[in-house]
């Protein structure tokens, strides 16, 4: 081997992500009324990164809830305001509305609401008006406690027209990952160890596959057998 | 009030921004008024041309005659800039890393863009390569020094260009000159 090994930082189209894709073009034919689409799962599964690549590549709104909201209406209405580029949100609850409704009737596109499940539920039935009233998609992003959260809410229930649950990365993920971000063609044992000590979870994929290259280059070799994989797991996990 | 004379396109683009805030409508004898044009030839080279090649773009909409609502650039997508800036304000930190593989753009780019963002004060950088956004402008600040160079540069290359057509005239000239005292 001749050449250094280098972890290029790499968009992969998991299998969530595609899932993603669908839910959101399942979405668009419900375009021109107001739903609702969720998407939940653990921590680490890559939820907020493909929601926020989705949103920055396709001219979508993405805001990620701040605790501190809890108890300001306006607050949140405001930092809408401001990812849909109002400079100066308005100053009151009622105005800072009229003022989200009218830009998304002007040009609507999907809202991707991350939290929400930090907000007292009454927050929902804000998004289920602003949904309808703008005619578009809002998009509930969370991890477990999402479902009940609106499942409790029959009239945000009864909108949200897609569900996704993102589930543990697989091996064939991993497998592509690693040869879209390094070259280097792993084996299926060589991933299944990789998945076995990651659970699924992204970052320690990324982390052990790190490591794996540091191997690689050190040995200068192109092949990754089973001792570098359970070697770099071990220091994948560390880093946890 | 500043007089501007010279108009460019972000000037206008800036002053609609403003008066047009929170989706109110832009009359055009406001964005003259608030760019000191005073007379029709100057509101006819400076404003209205521009405001027409605005509307072909989709930027900004013709409500009615003479008033405008401003829709935002590329609103039916964003370039890799745009794409870029978006990543970075609702990430807050980044690395140029991140960009590379949330906008899909190569590493010198995702550096020289965050090394602009850096110069004007809107990024911060911290350790391990990371920039945080210390100054949310909303709109994506404009890298008009690069856009001015490469003005200033086309300008040259005409002016080099134009210079060596001249000689070329003159060589041929004095050809033909010899040709006819021959």
């Amino acid at each position: 081997m001749s050449k250094i090994i280098k972890l290029k930082p790499v968009f992969v189209k998991t299998k969530n992500v595609r899932n993603f894709e669908v839910m959101m073009d399942g979405l668009e034919l419900n375009a021109g009324e107001g739903c609702l689409g969720m998407v939940f799962g653990q921590a680490g599964r890559g939820k907020t990164r493909t929601s926020q690549w989705y949103a920055a590549n396709n001219n979508s709104v993405y805001l990620r809830v701040a605790t501190i909201w809890r108890t300001s209406e306006l607050d949140f209405l405001k930092a809408l305001c401001r990812e849909l580029e109002v400079l100066t949100p308005p100053s009151r609850k009622g105005a800072c509305y009229t003022t989200i409704i009218d830009i998304l009737l002007d040009s609507p596109r999907p809202i991707f609401i991350d939290e929400i499940e930090k907000l007292p539920r009454a927050f929902l039935d804000l998004v289920r008006d602003l949904s309808d009233m703008s005619m578009c998609q809002f998009v509930l992003i969370g991890e477990e406690e999402l479902v009940s959260y609106m499942r409790q809410n029959r009239r945000v229930w009864s909108r949200t027209f897609q569900q996704l649950e993102f589930k543990p990365i697989d091996i064939s993920d991993i497998l592509v990952y690693a040869k879209d971000s390094s070259g280097l063609q792993l084996t299926p044992k060589v991933a299944a160890i990789i998945h076995q000590a990651s659970q699924g979870d992204f970052r320690i994929v990324k982390r052990t596959m790190l490591e794996i290259v540091k191997m690689a280059n050190a040995k200068q070799v192109d092949e990754v057998d089973e001792k570098m994989a359970k070697l770099a797991t071990k220091a994948g996990l560390i880093g946890r | 009030m500043n007089r501007i004379i010279d108009s460019q396109t972000a000037v206008l683009r800036r002053a609609i921004q403003e008066l047009g805030q929170n989706g109110k409508d832009v009359a055009a004898s406001a964005v003259a008024k608030k760019l000191g044009l005073l007379t029709p030839a100057e509101k006819q080279k400076y404003l209205y041309k521009r405001i027409q090649s605005l509307t072909e773009s989709g930027e900004i909409k013709r409500v009615r005659v003479g008033v405008y609502k401003y829709i935002g650039e590329n609103r039916g997508k964003r370039n890799k800039q745009q794409v870029m800036w978006y990543v970075l304000r609702i990430r807050k930190t980044v690395t140029a890393s991140d960009l590379v593989e949330l906008a899909g753009v190569v590493q010198k780019y995702a550096e020289e863009f965050l090394y602009f963002l850096e110069n004007k004060e809107v990024v911060k950088r911290l350790e391990r390569g990371k920039f945080r956004l210390i100054n949310d402008p909303v709109i994506m600040p404009r890298n008009e020094d690069k856009a001015r160079a490469m003005r200033e540069l086309r300008k040259k290359n005409a002016r080099e260009a134009l210079a060596k057509l001249d000689q070329a005239k003159a060589a041929i000239e004095g050809i033909l000159k010899e040709d006819e005292n021959e």
